[in-house]
């Protein structure tokens, strides 16, 4: 207290001329109609400037929960999507008899067969020549093999084994991985299989050469598909190269549109006819 | 300080509050004539003396302006500013001896020298506070302001301040 009463002695004339600066300020700002304006707008921004970051800090500890809901909205949106798609592809058949008796019938909106579980890749592996990955979701989450798994950008794999709380995923970018695809703009039906290497090209096989290929073509899913809803999207054509010696096929570069390397949230895709539909793919072997 | 000095200062207050405040030039260069009185005040007052005198007469100006606080603080400033100034400008003087330096007892060399970078820097402070920015506009009001105030302060103070005080 004493050391302080001596600072206030021993600088006594700065602090007068401090304390008869602020008076005069404090004039200037309120009876002057300018100055008043421009000190209020500054003293507005410098709110809104400690307001936003106050805001912006306590965004950032409900991060979590935010990702949580949009993951689920994101599930919603997609389910959406493919109920829309679908209903759009029944539309199709259906416009003929519809235009005739003029009523939209109700088969026009089939139930989505398929849906989604968010969930989070813990590991994942793109240099090997036969890359698998491991997720945060088990049996006990109802996840089961040959499930398919595809990300908000594209396919990402199939699942092949589950414990109770994690699950293992053949990635696309493994060598045992073939996907029916199509061509978006010619509906042409092809396999896509990765040749190792690169992790960010597959090649689209089986496309006969008297089918006209263009670059930049969308390649997408097909409905031939028992593990992914036809329509979702794989890559896009970047090169076609000239066919191997006595193959009547192309050879088709496809540039994926998941990004293996930051590849994080994840759906996993029930299909609710799965079961039925192995079944009489069994059935197919059976016959042959 | 003499009587003539202190009338002759007082009369400068009147005159700025009742006609230099109106002759401004295009509203760009303004008469801030009372500027001398505050570079004229006894350096031997105390301190907190000198810029409650200075506070107050910058005040005056405000109200007859109706620009409230602006002069004053441009006063404190200028105040406190001008012992510096001397410094700098008569390195000569001791400490002792400046407790007793009559500014206008000086030569008109001498005040010219001391007046004129004050004044400008007295303008200065006024229109960045007065604009609280500084545009070329702000420049123009500034330099113009230093040049009119500089140029009448100097007029004065040779045709009445220098020869009422030889007298």
């Amino acid at each position: 207290m004493e050391r302080l009463l001596e600072l206030f002695i021993k600088y006594n004339n700065f602090l007068f001329f401090i304390f008869l600066q602020w008076i005069s300020l404090f004039l200037v700002f309120r009876f002057n109609d300018f100055h008043k304006e421009v000190y209020g707008s500054y003293m507005l921004s410098i709110a809104g400037f400690f307001q936003e970051k106050n805001h912006s800090i306590r965004s950032y500890f409900l991060l979590a929960d935010e990702n949580e809901k949009l993951l689920n909205e994101n599930i919603k949106l997609k389910q959406e999507l493919i109920y829309t798609q679908q209903a759009l592809n029944a539309a199709r058949y259906r416009i003929p008899y519809s235009r005739k008796f003029n009523i939209l019938p109700d088969s026009l909106f089939p139930v989505s067969v398929y849906s989604f579980i968010p969930s989070k890749i813990v590991q994942n592996s793109i240099y090997d020549p036969y890359n698998y990955f491991i997720i945060n979701k088990g049996t006990k989450d109802g996840v089961y093999n040959e499930m398919g798994v595809v990300s908000s950008d594209g396919v990402v794999g199939i699942i092949v084994e589950t414990s109770e709380n994690y699950s293992v995923g053949m990635s696309l970018l493994n060598k045992h991985f073939r996907l029916s695809t199509k061509i978006k703009s010619t509906n042409i039906h092809g396999t896509v299989h990765w040749r190792g290497n690169n992790p960010k090209i597959v090649y689209l096989e089986y496309i006969p050469l008297h089918i006209p290929i263009q670059v930049g073509d969308s390649v997408m899913t097909s409905s031939y598909s028992n593990y992914f809803p036809e329509g979702y999207h794989i890559g896009k054509i970047i090169d076609v190269k000239d066919p191997k010696d006595g193959q009547g096929f192309h050879e088709i570069l496809v540039l994926l549109s998941t990004d293996f390397y930051k590849l994080e949230n994840i759906y996993l895709v029930k299909n609710k006819h799965q079961s039925e539909l192995k079944t009489l793919n069994q059935k197919i072997i059976q016959f042959k | 300080m003499s009587l003539r000095l202190i009338t002759s200062l007082v009369v400068i207050l009147f005159l700025q509050l009742f006609f230099f405040n109106a002759i401004s030039l295009y509203d760009t260069a303004f008469a801030f004539v009372f500027v001398m009185i505050l570079l004229l005040l006894p350096l031997d007052w105390d301190y907190k003396v000198l810029i409650t005198v200075a506070f107050s007469i910058g005040i005056l100006v405000d109200i007859s302006i109706l620009k409230l606080g602006i002069h004053a603080s441009s006063s404190i400033l200028i105040v406190t500013l001008r012992g510096f100034w001397i410094d700098i400008i008569t390195p000569q003087i001791n400490p002792n001896e400046k407790l007793n330096f009559k500014p206008h007892a000086q030569s008109l060399s001498w005040i010219i020298s001391y007046f004129t970078p004050l004044i400008f820097v007295y303008s200065l402070i006024y229109h960045l506070l007065s604009d609280l920015h500084f545009t070329l506009n702000t420049f123009w009001k500034f330099f113009a302001t230093g040049f009119y105030s500089t140029l009448l302060i100097i007029l004065i103070y040779s045709l009445f301040i220098k020869t009422s005080d030889k007298r």
